[in-house]
């Protein structure tokens, strides 16, 4: 590896996201403490560099004596597969969508357009509100919103596309070729869009991120005793004066997280495509 | 013109049309409605009678319509929790949720355009990193979480302002603050690139071959042009705005609209909730309809596009 190929690779972003991802993946073997065992001798225990803080309990306890850190952790599991299986399926659908609806055009695109439009007019947090009121609360109405919420924007981004895609050259020949719809798209215009996709999926996560943890915070997401980061938040509001650390480093890690896929988004936007700016 | 605007005004009423069926499917999944409006120790017979009151036992295209035509004639329904009709609830509402929104959007326009403005000018300065980190990280942050820490910040721990609450302009402070970090970022961020590029623009270098104060050529001349995308995102954030102020009201017990529909899904209010989204993407619709016909005016080339 050279220095320059050194200096070009996405250093900041890698950093803010391994911890996460190896918490996503490991969590279990890396609790210090079970995160679910309540112990009601030490309540909202500030972190161990404090006055009345525990090293045994790295960042304090919550309002239940649970670790605050195994509990973080845990949270990392539950808020990344949330959010990355809730943007994999808005991007297969969106993807899809977007496609079908600039390579036929008619019909078609048109009422592909009109349910982005519909999506478009009503803002994310009341959307996943109407969802919630009709599928209660929990994993389900999260999914559901995040899909419903995201796969509106690869749609569209994917349509516009595609709309020039579909007037090069290479299709062109393609039909001619005798090629059928399924692989032209498949084949011949799909691979085009992979920068795109990239990295909108990059930013997406991030915006996801939010989201999730928004709901959870209304109350209409992830419900107790799970840990998740916006849920932390919640619990830890109601101990602001008592137990700052609760809210404060929950909200700390959904804030890492985020930042580090805006910022990969933006190394992959100007590394694959610095013409994809918009996004 | 008028072509433009009748293809405007036919995109705006499908759209609304479909917000309208997106809003009555999502009713008829929250459950049957009789069993809310109902005593529990009703017979089945005054449940029957609530249902063709209520047209429920017609077909689903056909209660679709009915549900149009009430909401056409403004009747919403009415709130479970409050036993009113949710226009009276809903209304009562908005006036706080306008000041909050208000009161962001200004600071969020004002502050978001001057410092682009300045980032634009002082190009790869430390002001230029330090105000597109501050943005970067603004935008990385939840806006519940933002409105926590300013709590512990500047109510519990400097005691300047109050918690939650409203009636004084204290009360407004951190709320509005709060709502506006995510669109000043936003606003930030185009106002800067869009100054760069029409900085770049050979009509500015003429200007200033012709010996033009900097100052006259950025306030007077380019300004004017780099606005343009920043007031179509303006408008789109204004929307963003209406979203980011249900959870801000929730995290300072702002006695808004946003907060209502929060208190509406714990007590399973969905007539409140369902009505709520409705309106609020009705007024937006009508918003970007109206900025729409603006540009189409302004510019001509969206005319035609």
């Amino acid at each position: 590896m050279t220095w320059r190929s050194l200096r070009r690779f996405p250093w900041i972003p890698v950093l803010l996201l391994a911890p996460v991802v190896i918490c996503g993946i490991a969590g279990p073997l890396l609790y210090p403490h079970d995160p679910t065992v309540v112990n009601l001798l030490a309540p909202r225990k500030p972190p161990a560099w404090l006055a009345g803080g525990d090293p045994a309990f790295l960042l304090g306890t919550d309002h239940f004596g649970r670790d605050l850190l195994s509990r973080l952790i845990e949270g990392a599991r539950v808020t990344l597969m949330v959010a990355v299986l809730g943007v994999v399926v808005a991007a297969v659908i969106g993807i899809t969508a977007g496609m079908v609806a600039g390579y036929f055009g008619g019909w078609i695109d048109n009422v592909v357009m009109r349910i982005v439009d519909v999506k478009m007019s009503i803002p994310t947090i009341l959307l996943t509100i109407l969802i919630g009121s009709a599928f209660g609360g929990g994993l389900v109405t999260i999914i559901c919103s995040i899909i419903f919420v995201f796969w509106a924007d690869y749609a569209r981004v994917i349509r516009g596309e595609t709309l020039s895609l579909r007037e090069r050259g290479y299709v062109a020949l393609a039909k001619v070729a005798n090629c059928s719809h399924v692989r032209i798209l498949l084949r011949h215009i799909l691979p085009n869009l992979f920068a795109t996709c990239m990295v909108l999926f990059s930013l997406q996560l991030g915006r996801a991120l939010i989201v999730e943890a928004a709901i959870t915070f209304i109350g209409l997401g992830i419900q107790p005793p799970a840990s998740a980061w916006g849920l932390l938040i919640a619990e830890g509001r109601n101990y602001l004066a008592t137990a700052w650390w609760i809210p404060t480093f929950a909200g700390l890690a959904i804030t890492m997280t985020v930042l580090g896929t805006n910022l990969l988004g933006d190394w992959l936007r100007d590394a694959l495509d610095p013409k994809l700016r918009q996004l | 013109m008028v072509s433009f605007f009748l293809h405007r005004l036919r995109l705006a009423l499908i759209t609304i049309f479909g917000v309208t069926l997106l809003v009555f499917i999502a009713a008829r999944l929250s459950g049957d409605v009789v069993y809310t409006l109902v005593d529990a120790s009703a017979g089945q017979e005054e449940i029957d009678k609530m249902r063709r009151q209520l047209d429920l036992d017609k077909p689903v295209w056909l209660q679709y319509i009915s549900y149009v035509g009430h909401v056409a004639r403004g009747d919403f329904g009415r709130s479970i929790r409050y036993q009113r009709p949710v226009v009276e609830v809903i209304a009562e509402r908005i006036q706080k949720t306008v000041q909050l929104g208000l009161a962001a959007f200004a600071v969020a326009v004002s502050l978001g355009i001057s410092l682009g403005i300045l980032a634009a000018r002082t190009r790869g300065s430390l002001i230029d990193r330090a105000a597109r980190t501050l943005a970067v990280l603004a935008q990385s942050m939840p806006h519940f979480w933002i409105g926590i820490m300013a709590i512990l910040i500047f109510a519990v721990i400097l005691r300047w302002l109050p918690t939650s609450g409203s009636g004084t302009w204290q009360h407004l402070v951190m709320p509005a603050l709060t709502l506006a970090t995510f669109p000043m970022a936003a606003i930030m961020r185009i106002t800067r690139s869009s100054m760069l590029e029409t900085l770049d623009a050979e009509y500015v270098k003429f200007l200033r071959v012709k010996g033009l104060a900097e100052r006259l050529i950025v306030w007077k001349h380019a300004l004017r042009n780099a606005l343009i995308p920043v007031v179509a995102l303006s408008g789109i954030q204004l929307g963003n705005l209406l979203g980011g102020a249900v959870i801000v009201e929730t995290v300072f017990s702002w006695p808004g609209l946003g907060n209502l529909m929060v208190e509406s899904i714990v007590s399973r209010d969905y007539p409140v909730i369902q009505s709520g989204v409705l309106m609020i993407a009705v007024f937006l619709i009508t918003l970007n309809f109206l900025v729409d016909l603006v540009f189409g005016v302004i510019d001509p080339r969206i005319r035609y596009n």
